[in-house]
């Protein structure tokens, strides 16, 4: 508002009021940009590298690492087809896949132990080889993506190759991207993102060139999304960035509202929709490859369950709910079964255990639905009685012949005043008591009803409703606090006192009554179409749930504040003790990063903070804006980005309730590089013999710390000393023992 | 032009429109006009001196302005805007608040904790509670006032005896909330609203149930609220001098003072008064802000100079102002709580123990002055949950699955623990081991007394602090030889008794009370500590308890003391114990550490349904209400609920302004609208709108948060935020924009009629309800009302 045109900073323009950034690049800046012949021989010399460094001894060792036991599982099960759960979704486990049909695999092979050996079936062996070798090119591709994202946030030739080269050498990176794992693709995906949002920004809006890089974008958005569901930080980070940059365009005059909003429009479509497209048609895959029944089935709701091929038999089960059926009783919240199994309490009442368990078919889940008095068996079994909503009836568990039973003793983990603990007791002469005694208070109908009878009868899979305990007046109800080890880790069920109602609520999905199970005047349960969209939905509350019950302590998990600190590794894989494999060398996978490269990065990121925070107070003056060049803002601007691309992926773990692994902070140690680089090339442009210094300090430090850990990334032979000389921290807990002789 | 532009931010004339776009043409051409018409008037009002010769100035100000303006108000309508007005409003607001105030005779609601906090104040006797003291002392001062023996012990749903002049008690606390009114009304003066949206925003205040009803009762609320708005209308009051250039002035730093009077207590009175201390930090940092930018800018670039000694008069005025008397006003509280309270009460359990030892009939079982193998102690920690050490019979549900071991908050003989020997030593004569004192790096087993095992830990992660081991009670003394339950003490420190008689205390040897020390595992070498987190509910909330690794020996989580010492062998000193003085600095910030630690622990159970609180969303929508007393049909019922028109409007205005303060900044970005920092046209955005929003978002957003169980009455400060948002809103939208008079009194006369009305149809709900409450099930507008 107040300085003259002709005293403007470059890149500023006058306006009504005031003068304002224009966003098209300035001419200097493209020119920087420029990819020459010269980058293009860099990109080939990387490629070399890369290729040499990701896929050297690729074989070794040739038995199963880490998480690669996981996957192994996963492709088994597509294999036969059989439905699981996994709290990731499913793009690099097709395409793993894929890959292993198109190397003859014939889906033979027991995944059971970390360390065991590949190449049992000699006809079709497991094609680890090319497994690993697509991670290998997604960790080399990372490498090249990186040389262009520096490129195009304006670094020289000589810092993107820097910085590339970090990438390549980085312990961690190295390690993950030689193994059978979902990291080294979806940081690979992270890095097509950010080099969709890097050359977007040199292009100007609307153009044909422009919108390739949104599509880059939003496929790379799509593609991470389908592999790690961390990818939703991306989508934050792309989501703010894209916010900022409309919000700078809009202050920009000579962009006119029209094409503003039009880009706003296309940012919206491609952002958004696009990779919601990918990440649909990728489970539209996934559901097709999997048409059976499998180990995940049993947390399916009966309606999921009813477009798996194996069960047919739940369409012809008959609706309505008798005394003396056979039935399975699911939990709503958490969809498991009520179970109990002959293993009794060690707390409170020490009687038989009552939980919630989420497989089945297990005879263990089954009642019977019975009359409040003494009962002789197979009485009820001879006529149709159906049950009324506030009926009173006893639960007989048919493989123990036991009654549900609720005690005024304290449940064993939730030990509230206003809990009972719910067992089994007793057997078939148990005379009339109130404790065992429940009221049925139906609360709801499933959207499969098609009238309002079932809120007045019992109907299977389309009531919903409470168990009342008749002695006590408690609910019955269960929720995700597991039974300690003695209960088997499964789910404490407990009768609440005025419970809040969401997880009190049952409903019964397995229902069989010899009366009337062949009788066809009796109706079936109904299955409507299953859409797409709630299977989805379903899928992710399942996955959420599943992804929040890790709780259990791993041995090798960790706390997000350490990650920056390298203070402990993970161990993948040894060839060690008890299982030592006497003909092969000795080895070791110890996930471990690259100290020179974290510690500095951390420098970097507390200074660039410092930095960011100083300028932004700088430019928020309103009288009077600094004077600086095109190369400075750029400067700031990318490293705003990466910084807060760092911080975004990182942060949120602090929050995670579930137990974290160090290569949880692989994204956000690729952010810190490449702010890294940006900050070697601020150093440069300023003060040249320090930047280079730094850069030559940085690359020779990096480049030992990667050389000295070889053997920890590769599992190659060492010798006792020189593996001890290298446990720079007492914490890092590899075996230097192993290769003794 | 420009001197009626400050008329109009102090006055809000209906003439505001017209003069402020001519003034913000004017500035944005000319920034240094403006500040040469300022000129004048900083000199006059440096002359007025007090608070009340403001008035004066307002009215010689309006009075120059209805020359302006003769049409619009005659000058006998200042008396009205400035005495009448308020005066009416606040007469309505004493009626409907001390309306049968007597109504229920019973103890309702939460005045069953507060009522009894204060009577401790009289009764001299120690409690613990999660509140800062300065509102439970001025409870205690009503009580005193109305001559209150203290002998009543408040009980919920208790009827009040004759010689307890509950009424008194309630019309002093409701006087604050009555206050309320004429400040929200000078508020909107000051905030430069019109007429019309002043009193929208006196009677919403006025009229807003939650905190009518609240106000009918011995409760913190009233204060509370009165102290938030008190701050903010200060906050408001220095936005205005500074607009003036004027806060160096006397008058400035009165009122700088005022505000950090009034932050100072609203933060003595709940913590919840920090936000509003925030909001006021905040404005703060952007005036100072601004102030910088001035200070280092060239003179060419358009800035308002200021020199650097102003500059600094500023920060330095600022400092001792806003931060250092709102401490020490909270400081002064906890000295007055500490000096009041010196008699042993209910609160003994959870101080450190030299501060039990300073008040009078302390339950402390004080023996010899040495411990010996065979004591009976109790062992407190100094960590900042500084509770005794405790053992129950119920185990760990994962881990070891071994007996609890905690920190606990209440005497009990769950508490006690047996010194034992170390395994090795098998003294063969009881006598003379019982006789034996323990010296400083003597290795010792604690033996609880109530089930006979050991404390000792193992390589178990602790159940919440991950990173340390677990400490729990396992086995008896016949058992094998373990170093696990082995501790090696280590002395830190020996606190002199003022005494001469126990000066000479042998350093070396364990003295209860006065001896601190550390506890390391023989073992694993770690020490035994306290986290200040509090087990799940299979710990009944309990401090955890853990053996951890320190760097520091001044680490105070590690160290302990013994309080209670029972040793029937030992000769017992010839004098009473003298026992060294509590630091006031230690025990205020223990005290707020524990204060901090019960606060985190109110942790509801997700599964158990609470009638009483409810959930942050339900809040602005008025989805639920609050019982606050039983619902029998001879008691008089309360139920608790906002003003269902001022709570939905606010609601929706929030909504509105969101949109409009988007609008805005598109048209600034877009320079189709300016914006200058000292143009009344940002100030007043600023002051009617942005503010007032981030104190409504600073109010609400922390319960979203906050895993503590929650109340309806927690939102009542957002509420008030709200409210004022509206008045934004009507302002901006009716006042400003609707150029059709009629139309425009039309609107303001409905919204008046919709808040008196839809108050009158629920005010049996704050009034009380009497007679069996299906009488009352009109009164339910929305299903989930639990009338």
């Amino acid at each position: 508002m107040i300085e003259k045109s002709s005293k403007l900073p470059p890149g500023y323009k006058p306006g009504i009021f005031r003068s304002f950034f224009s966003t098209t690049p300035s001419p200097q800046l493209l020119q920087q940009t420029t990819i020459t012949k010269y980058d293009r021989a860099n990109l080939c010399l990387l490629l070399t590298l890369g290729s040499a460094i990701r896929l050297y001894k690729l074989w070794l060792p040739s038995r199963i690492v880490f998480d690669e036991i996981h996957l192994g599982t996963f492709l088994k099960f597509y294999f036969h087809g059989e439905f699981f759960l996994d709290v990731h979704p499913p793009l690099v486990k097709l395409i793993y896949y894929w890959l292993s049909i198109l190397f003859h695999w014939n889906g033979q092979m027991e995944f059971n132990r970390i360390g065991e050996l590949y190449n049992q079936d000699i006809d079709h062996e497991f094609p680890y080889l090319p497994l690993r070798l697509f991670s290998s090119l997604c960790g080399v591709g990372t490498v090249l993506l990186t040389y262009l994202i520096l490129r195009y946030s304006n670094c020289r030739s000589i810092v993107a190759l820097f910085g590339s080269g970090l990438v390549l050498i980085e312990n961690s990176l190295v390690t993950h991207s030689r193994l059978i794992l979902l990291d080294s693709p979806f940081i690979f995906s992270l890095a097509l993102v950010i080099y969709g949002i890097k050359r977007s920004q040199l292009q100007s809006p609307l153009s044909k060139a422009w919108f390739k890089s949104l599509i880059v974008i939003g496929m790379g958005l799509g593609l991470s999304l389908s592999i790690k569901l961390v990818a939703i930080f991306t989508f934050l980070w792309c989501g703010i960035l894209t916010v900022q940059q409309l919000w700078q365009q809009l202050g920009d005059l000579e962009i006119s509202t029209k094409k503003w909003s039009f880009q706003i429009i296309s940012k919206l479509v491609i952002f958004i929709v696009f990779p919601l497209v990918i990440y649909c048609s990728i489970f539209t895959v996934h559901f097709e490859a999997l048409p059976f029944s499998g180990e995940g089935a049993g947390i399916l709701s009966p309606f999921f369950k009813s477009s798996l091929t194996d069960f047919e038999y739940l369409k012809q089960m008959p609706v309505d709910v008798s005394y003396g059926s056979t039935i399975t009783i699911k939990h709503v919240g958490t969809e498991a079964y009520l179970h109990s199994h002959n293993f009794t309490y060690l707390s409170g009442s020490g009687e038989q255990q009552v939980s919630l368990y989420e497989f089945m078919p297990d005879i263990n889940n089954e009642w019977i639905i019975e009359i409040k008095n003494k009962n002789v068996e197979g009485k009820l079994q001879k006529q149709f009685k159906p049950i009324k909503d506030g009926d009173t009836v006893r639960l007989f568990h048919k493989a123990t012949g036991r009654y549900l039973h609720v005690n005024d003793v304290r449940p064993p983990v939730s030990e509230h005043d206003y809990a009972n603990e719910v067992s089994c007791n007793s057997d078939r002469n148990q005379l009339g008591d109130v404790n065992y005694e429940f009221k049925i208070r139906i609360i709801d109908r499933s959207f499969n009803s098609e009238n309002e009878l079932p809120l007045r009868k019992l109907k299977a899979t389309q009531s919903i409703f409470q168990l009342v305990h008749v002695g006590t007046k408690c609910v019955v109800m269960s929720h995700i606090t597991r039974l300690p080890e003695w209960g088997f880790g499964q789910y404490e069920v407990l009768c609440v006192d005025e419970p809040t109602i969401p997880n009190t609520l049952w409903y019964i999905e397995e229902n069989s009554h010899p009366k009337i199970d062949n009788d066809e005047n009796y109706p079936r349960i109904a299955f409507p179409q299953y859409s797409f969209f709630r299977k989805i939905w379903e899928l992710h509350k399942s996955m959420i749930r599943i992804n929040s019950s890790f709780t259990s302590h791993h041995r090798y998990s960790s706390k997000p504040e350490t990650w920056p600190w390298l203070l402990r590794g993970v161990n993948y894989f040894s060839n060690e003790g008890t299982t030592k494999y006497i003909d092969e060398n000795p080895s070791h996978i110890y996930f471990l990063g690259n100290m020179m490269i974290y510690y500095t990065a951390n420098i970097i990121i507390l200074l660039t903070f410092t930095k960011l925070f100083i300028y932004t107070i700088k430019h928020l003056n309103p009288f009077h804006i600094p004077f600086e060049t095109i190369n400075v803002s750029t400067y700031y601007a990318n490293s705003f980005e990466f910084l807060l691309g760092w911080f975004i992926h990182y942060a949120p773990f602090f929050y995670m309730e579930r137990e974290l692994f160090l290569h949880h902070y692989l994204p956000a140690l690729y952010f810190s590089i490449l702010l890294l680089a940006q900050f070697i090339e601020y150093q440069i442009s300023k003060r040249k013999y320090i930047g280079y210094g730094l850069m030559i300090i940085i690359g020779v430090g990096s480049s030992y710390c990667f050389y000295q850990f070889l053997p920890l990334i590769y599992g190659l032979d060492w010798s006792v000393s020189e593996c001890n000389q290298s446990k720079w921290f007492s914490s890092w807990d590899f075996d230097c023992m192993t290769y003794a002789n | 032009m420009n001197e009626s532009k400050y008329h109009s931010t102090t006055n809000g004339l209906s003439s505001f429109t017209e003069s402020s776009k001519t003034t913000s043409s004017s500035t944005s051409d000319h920034p240094f006009a403006q500040l040469k018409q300022r000129k004048p008037l900083k000199q006059s009002s440096d002359l007025s001196s007090s608070i009340n010769d403001e008035l004066d100035e307002i009215i010689s100000k309006t009075s120059e302005l209805s020359i302006n303006n003769p049409s619009k108000w005659s000058s006998s309508s200042s008396l009205f805007i400035n005495y009448l007005n308020p005066l009416f409003l606040t007469i309505l607001s004493a009626i409907v608040r001390l309306y049968d105030i007597n109504k229920s005779k019973a103890v309702t609601w939460d005045e069953a904790h507060f009522g009894k906090f204060g009577a401790y104040y009289l009764n001299h006797e120690f409690y613990f509670d999660v509140h800062p003291p300065l509102g439970k002392l001025l409870i205690g001062l009503s009580e005193y006032l109305s001559n209150f023996n203290g002998e009543f012990a408040f009980d919920s749903g208790a009827v009040y005896p004759e010689e307890c002049d509950f009424v008194f008690m309630r019309v002093f606390n409701c006087i604050f909330s009555i206050l309320c009114t004429p400040l929200s009304y000078y508020l909107g003066i000051n905030l430069g609203f019109s007429q019309w949206t002043t009193w929208f925003l006196t009677l919403s205040v006025t009229f807003e149930m939650i905190s009518l009803t609240l106000s009918k009762f011995i409760l913190l609320d009233s204060i509370l609220i009165f102290f938030t708005v008190l701050s903010y209308f200060c906050l408001i009051k220095l936005h205005n001098l500074i607009i003036q250039n004027n806060s160096l002035s006397l008058k400035g730093f009165i009122w700088l003072i005022v505000t950090g009077f009034s932050i100072g207590c609203v933060c003595s009175v709940k913590w919840v008064g920090l936000f509003v201390t925030v909001l006021v930090g905040l404005y703060i940092i952007y005036d100072l802000l601004i102030k910088s930018y001035q200070l280092t800018s060239k003179s060419t670039s358009g800035a308002p100079k200021i020199s650097i000694m102003t500059y600094i008069l500023h920060w330095i005025s600022r400092i001792i102002t806003l931060i250092l008397i709102p401490f020490f006003i909270y400081l002064f509280c906890f000295k007055i709580h500490f000096t009041v309270l010196n008699r042993s009460g209910t609160g003994d359990g959870s101080i450190s123990t030299l501060l039990q030892t300073s008040l009078e009939g302390n339950s402390i079982r004080s023996g010899p002055r040495s411990i010996s193998y065979g004591s009976l102690i109790t062992l407190r920690s100094q960590g900042l949950s500084p509770n005794l050490i405790h053992s129950h019979e119920h185990i760990y549900p994962e881990g070891s699955h071994q007996q609890q071991v905690t920190t606990y908050g209440f005497k009990d003989e769950n508490n006690d623990f047996l010194i034992d020997t170390e395994q090795e030593i098998n003294s063969s004569n009881d006598d003379e081991q019982y006789r034996t004192l323990v010296k400083d790096g003597d290795v010792i087993r604690l033996t609880h007394e109530v089930t006979g095992c050991l404390i000792r830990t193992h390589t178990f992660h602790a159940p919440v602090s991950n990173n340390h081991f677990e400490v729990s009670c396992f086995g008896d003394v016949e058992n094998e030889n373990e170093f696990k339950d082995e501790w090696i003490i280590e002395i830190q420190n020996h606190e002199v008794s003022p005494s001469p008689s126990f000066q000479n205390e042998n350093a070396d040897e364990i003295h209860p009370i006065s001896t601190n020390f550390r506890l390391k595992n023989k073992q694993l070498g770690c020490y035994l500590a306290t986290t200040g987190y509090s087990y799940p509910s299979w710990g009944f909330q309990q401090g955890e308890v853990v053996c951890k690794y320190t760097f520091l020996s001044k680490d105070k989580s590690t160290w302990w003391n013994i309080e209670d010492h029972v040793n029937n062998k030992l000769e017992m000193p010839a004098e009473a114990y003298v026992p060294p003085k509590p630091k006031f600095w230690k025990e205020f910030i223990l005290l707020n550490y524990g204060m901090m630690a019960s606060n985190n622990a109110l942790v509801p159970d997700p599964d158990k349904f609470d009638r009483l609180s409810s959930e942050w969303w339900e809040w602005p929508i008025l989805h639920t209400g609050l019982r606050m007393c039983s619902w029998l049909t001879d008691d008089v019922k309360f139920f608790l609920i906002g003003n269902p028109f001022i709570t939905w409007f606010s609601t929706l205005s929030l909504g509105l302004f969101l949109i409009y303060a988007l609008v805005k900044a598109f048209r600034y970005q877009r320079q189709l609208d300016n914006f200058d920092l000292f143009d009344s046209n940002w100030n007043l955005f600023l002051i009617q709108g942005i503010v007032p929003f981030i104190g409504w978002f600073f109010h609400y957003f922390p319960f979203i948060v906050m895993g503590r169980v929650k109340y309806l009455h927690h939102y009542l400060p957002a509420q008030y935020f709200a409210i004022l948002i509206s008045s934004f809103i009507m302002e901006s939208l009716i006042q400003k924009k609707i150029k059709y008079k009629y139309l425009r009194y039309f609107v303001y006369a409905s919204s008046y009629i919709l808040i008196i009305g839809s108050f009158w149809y629920l005010k049996d709900l704050a009034f009380g309800m009497e007679g069996p409450s299906n009488q009352f099930s009109h009164l339910k507008l929305l299903p989930t009302w639990y009338i």
